[in-house]
């Protein structure tokens, strides 16, 4: 597992972890679990990253429904905000995978040892204030849907989690068009499954 | 999406009930279901991919489980990032499903 602009390989493969536990665990901690509360569930990963962001972790991972712009607003004063945009990514990547292997009955990957690589402080694009989301986006914000710039104030995230989606949904390029299909699931039977999912998890948007 | 692609593709959506003329909708629907986290029902999950599995084959089992997985990523990112909609269909569809209800719609 290689290391971010803002959390170095260690922190990321700790928080990926985390985050894994947070999403399949029967006992996963509450919404409301504090850093006093996190310790005996995240184990000896508590160690290779901020506390502050295994809670993190555990919030966006299992309850993500739960979250206010307060709460983000609190988190990414503490963390920073672009290691918050971060974060999501790689919360985000985690859910990806290990839902469709839950889905198969496949269990749960063993995640890459991380090496000792810090976090790589590159510049990324110039950001700005988002009206349609809470994240500073690259600028300028708000030409593009909220959930296409929520991460592109960190592109490798970004990137990892659209390439992701290009092969578990539907390519880019191919999304405006109602009939595409990948010769299995129909373009309905495919928004079918997405809108169970959405309404399952409370998922607004 | 699930309304527009349906009408492109004379298919019956009602969004307000959820009920939609497609000859495996109940399978999909319940596959979906069990398999959202964190639903944590191991042999509800498997019968249901059993059923799926009947009645659409391995291959769009396998992409009904990629679609699960891609939503449980997308939920995630509009939740933590607080993605707000921002077309009037969208707004509207909020309001027909009850989804402006959602916690995170706030």
């Amino acid at each position: 597992m290689s290391a971010g602009p803002w959390w170095s390989a260690r922190e990321r493969r700790a928080l990926a972890a985390t985050a894994m536990k947070a999403m399949w665990s029967a006992d996963a901690p509450p919404p409301w679990a504090g850093e006093q509360d996190i310790g005996a569930f995240v184990g000896d990963n508590v160690n290779h990253a901020p506390v502050g962001a295994h809670v993190a972790a555990v919030r966006m991972a299992r309850h993500p429904s739960t979250i206010t712009a307060q709460w983000h607003r609190t988190v990414a004063d503490a963390l920073g905000e672009l290691a918050y945009v971060e974060l999501v990514g790689i919360v985000c990547v985690v859910a990806a995978v290990t839902s469709f292997r839950h889905g198969l009955g496949l269990g749960m990957p063993a995640l890459a040892e991380p090496g000792d690589a810090p976090a790589t402080r590159e510049d990324g694009p110039a950001t700005a204030e988002a009206k349609l989301n809470w994240v500073p986006v690259a600028a300028p914000a708000d030409g593009t849907a909220a959930v296409v710039q929520a991460l592109t104030a960190v592109p490798d995230a970004n990137r990892a989690l659209w390439s992701l989606a290009d092969v578990q949904y539907i390519p880019d390029e191919e999304m405006v068009d109602p009939r595409w299909t990948r010769g299995t699931l129909s373009r309905p039977e495919m928004e079918l499954v997405a809108v169970s999912v959405s309404a399952g998890r409370e998922c607004h948007y | 999406m699930l309304s527009w692609s349906g009408h492109e593709q004379d298919v019956e959506v009602d969004l307000a009930s959820m009920e939609v003329g497609l000859p495996h909708a109940e399978q999909l629907r319940a596959f979906a279901t069990a398999a959202t986290s964190p639903a944590l029902d191991a042999d509800e999950l498997a019968t249901t991919r059993a059923a799926l599995l009947a009645a659409v084959g391995e291959a769009a089992t396998v992409d009904a489980a990629a679609v699960v997985a891609n939503f449980e990523m997308m939920t995630r990112l509009a939740d933590c990032t607080g993605a707000v909609l921002d077309n009037p269909m969208s707004i509207a569809a909020g309001k027909v499903t009850g989804a402006d209800g959602f916690a995170s719609r706030h």
